[in-house]
């Protein structure tokens, strides 16, 4: 289920991940470096398409606007990261919104055929806090035009 | 025009060879003896002389007469009249020298010859010289001696004849013979060669043929498992037509064939007129031997060395026939190699089909250990992947309890959360390494010349943290060649290697590696040597073994895998990989590629 965050300025993200674990470092990672961003966090991939849909349970707009980028693991429940990159990039309305992979994965097989699918970004999951933080932080400065679009500065650790 | 006509006959086949030697036989010639005299009475008185003796008596009144009679017959002896008109008997023993010189010739005079008469006579060859009165017996003794005589000598001819006959026949008897080893001879290194049981088959009925000079052949196998006393089965044939063949397909021990007979009695069976055959009267087998134009059989059973019946090779004529002695000894021969080489036949498909049965259980085998081998490195890696999310977890919790809970946690509490973020790390580190040695063994891996001096700065980015730590220093000694390998894997191994000459060394001494190339043959062996702790001899086994450990964990950090991952990327990469070293002297590692031109034959590799 979608779990809006507080307050209304700011960048969208959607979260697209499984593990609960990750969802709430991740959450965690946001609120301090960008604390007035929306995170809103879906647990597989069927639910991340009807998110960007809009169908049900997400018709609500105010409560369920289109994100400004998705942050999407790899291996999801129902439909894989791969595969939602895919569909959104057939969707006029969806394939311009900058799709990162955070993944578990740091196989180049698996960071080719992202960036093949036309990810933006690619990063392994880290196993501290600190490095967790500098990817939101990347993040938000791709978002604010500074972007340095990485495939993965810490993708092989 | 009259016209010759040089039939079949005329060109002397071996048929019309035999039939003209019959004609040849001497026959005795009959003795007659020639009376030459111009007076009836004494040519009457003489044969009264004689008659006894039972000779052919041939009368003779001039000397003309006695020449034309000569030219008639043969005689064994003459009775010659000395005073004869127109040519005398002198001149008529002259004419009879100038055409036989071995003609006894007896003179018969009235008178007693004046003595140059009678040098004149024996000159001219005569044997006697009678002088009348004619004494009965005397003259009848003389004329016996040389009828006997020209009987011994028409016997002897005749023997000699008879013999010198005999040594032709033995002597085309000897060269038939010859030809048939000869043409046994080509066979068999023929048929030794010959793999093929159809064509094996197909090159003993061609010898069986040339050998026995029949007009028809056939070879059959024999199956001991059909029926109460087993049956022979028709591989091949020569002259039989489509009936025949269908007739003799299976012969059972009881048919009334000469095979049949054989199968039963594992011995030679041969009948030299089929019409005249006391087993085969009335038969079926004989209404198809006769509807194939065959009238004479043999045939020969093929036992194995062991005396196993294995078939039966038969030859058929179009007449009555009695094969040769000789013949059938070569074809004990031809039938003995046969045996042999059908034996042989056999165990070689027997063999080839147990290989293919194996070759096909061992495809079956590698196919399902591939599978197997495929499913646990797949197994293997969702593991390693697995595992690592909880770590994960672990760790950045950890984290952040220490960031942001440390004050709360005291002193101890602050210990705890970094052992338990200290033990995530080993852990990830272990399962990152064990990834990485699978990834190893699942990759493709293509090779392509790959410059050293190239990867070296990225592999000291990578250790630039150990380099930090240990204030190492790791410098390339000369310039480095281009190796064959794959950049990823090589750089991955050389790191570890470096890595690990940063990290053993003795405490508070600051690790110094050095990489240096050296070009062997069409190699390159790169070296990589430290100043660290060394290893002792007996370890170097061990060294390259997936979580071999020389050491505590606390001393020296590390998964135990490092080495592994060497030895593991470099058989990707077609090399090899070693050290020297001695513990307290520093160690010498090194791996071993192809130089880049060596592309071209490894290419082919997979």
């Amino acid at each position: 289920m979608p779990s809006p965050d507080s307050g209304s300025k700011g960048s969208i993200f959607l979260h697209v991940e499984d593990n609960p674990d990750d969802v709430f470092f991740v959450r965690h990672a946001f609120r301090k470096a960008a604390p007035k961003d929306r995170l809103l966090a879906v647990s597989d991939g069927k639910e991340a398409q009807d998110y960007l849909l809009g169908s049900a349970p997400f018709e609500d707009r105010t409560t369920h606007p289109l994100p400004d980028l998705v942050l999407m693991d790899l291996k999801l429940p129902r439909m894989t990261g791969l595969e939602v990159l895919e569909w959104m990039k057939t969707r006029p309305g969806l394939k311009d919104i900058p799709v990162f992979i955070l993944s578990s994965s740091s196989e180049k097989s698996d960071v080719d055929r992202a960036t093949s699918l036309g990810a933006d970004g690619y990063f392994s999951k880290p196993g501290d806090a600190k490095a967790l933080t500098a990817i939101v932080q990347d993040l938000l400065d791709f978002l604010a035009g500074e972007g340095k679009p990485s495939v993965a500065g810490s993708a092989q650790s | 025009m009259p016209t010759l006509s040089l039939g079949p006959d005329a060109l002397g086949t071996n048929k019309l060879g035999a039939q003209t030697t019959s004609a040849l036989k001497p026959s005795l010639i009959i003795p007659r003896v020639l009376l030459v005299d111009d007076s009836d009475a004494n040519l009457v008185a003489l044969e009264s002389v004689l008659e006894v003796l039972g000779e052919t008596l041939v009368r003779a009144r001039s000397g003309q007469e006695a020449l034309a009679a000569l030219l008639e017959h043969e005689f064994a002896v003459v009775l010659l009249d000395v005073r004869m008109p127109d040519m005398d008997g002198f001149e008529v023993a002259r004419l009879i020298r100038q055409r036989s010189k071995e003609l006894p010739i007896i003179f018969i005079s009235a008178f007693e010859p004046a003595r140059d008469e009678l040098e004149g006579a024996y000159n001219l060859g005569a044997v006697d010289f009678v002088v009348k009165p004619l004494i009965a017996p005397v003259l009848r003794t003389k004329v016996r001696v040389f009828v006997d005589l020209f009987r011994s000598k028409q016997e002897l001819a005749r023997r000699v004849e008879e013999r010198t006959e005999a040594l032709v026949a033995s002597e085309r008897r000897l060269a038939a013979e010859l030809e048939s080893f000869r043409r046994l001879q080509q066979v068999s290194t023929r048929m030794i060669s010959e793999e093929n049981p159809q064509s094996l088959y197909e090159q003993i009925l061609d010898a069986a043929t040339a050998i026995m000079r029949s007009e028809y052949a056939s070879i059959q196998m024999y199956y001991p498992e059909r029926g109460p006393a087993g049956e022979l089965r028709l591989l091949g044939f020569r002259g039989f037509n489509a009936n025949a063949a269908r007739f003799w397909e299976w012969v059972r021990p009881a048919s009334e064939s000469t095979c049949g007979i054989a199968l039963m009695s594992r011995e030679r069976v041969v009948v030299a007129d089929v019409e005249t055959c006391d087993f085969m009267a009335g038969s079926e087998d004989l209404r198809t031997y006769l509807e194939t134009g065959i009238h004479a059989v043999q045939s020969t059973p093929l036992l194995s060395r062991g005396g196993q019946l294995l078939g039966m090779i038969s030859t058929h004529w179009r007449r009555p026939h009695q094969p040769a002695e000789g013949e059938l000894r070569l074809l004990d021969v031809l039938a003995r190699q046969a045996a042999d080489l059908i034996e042989r036949s056999k165990t070689i498909s027997e063999v080839r089909r147990l290989n293919d049965d194996l070759e096909k259980r061992v495809r079956e085998r590698t196919a399902s250990l591939e599978e197997l081998i495929r499913e646990l490195n797949t197994f293997a890696y969702t593991v390693a992947h697995d595992l690592r999310a909880p770590i994960r977890a672990m760790q950045t919790s950890a984290d952040l309890l220490l960031e942001e809970c440390s004050p709360q946690l005291g002193e101890f509490g602050r210990d705890l959360a970094s052992r338990i973020a200290r033990a995530g790390e080993r852990m990830d580190a272990l399962i990152r390494d064990l990834l990485a040695y699978s990834r190893l063994s699942r990759e493709e891996v293509t090779l392509a010349p790959v410059d050293l001096n190239s990867i070296l700065p990225a592999m000291l980015r990578d250790l630039e943290d150990d380099l930090s730590s240990s204030r190492g220093e790791v410098r390339a000694e000369g310039p480095l060649p281009a190796v064959l390998g794959n950049e990823t894997m090589l750089r991955q191994a050389l790191t570890n290697l470096v890595s690990n000459g940063l990290k053993f060394v003795a405490p508070e001494k600051e690790p110094r590696v050095i990489i240096r190339a050296e070009s062997r043959g069409g190699h390159v062996r790169i070296w990589v040597e430290d100043n660290g702790i060394g290893i002792s001899g007996e370890y170097h086994d061990r060294l390259f073994r997936v979580f071999e450990r020389l050491h505590a964990a606390d001393t020296y950090p590390g998964t135990g895998i490092g080495l592994a991952i060497v030895r593991r990327a470099l058989e990707r990469m077609s090399g090899t990989t070693g050290v020297i070293s001695e513990e307290g002297k520093g160690s010498r590692f090194w791996i071993e590629l192809g130089g880049p031109r060596a592309k071209d034959s490894e290419d082919a590799k997979p």
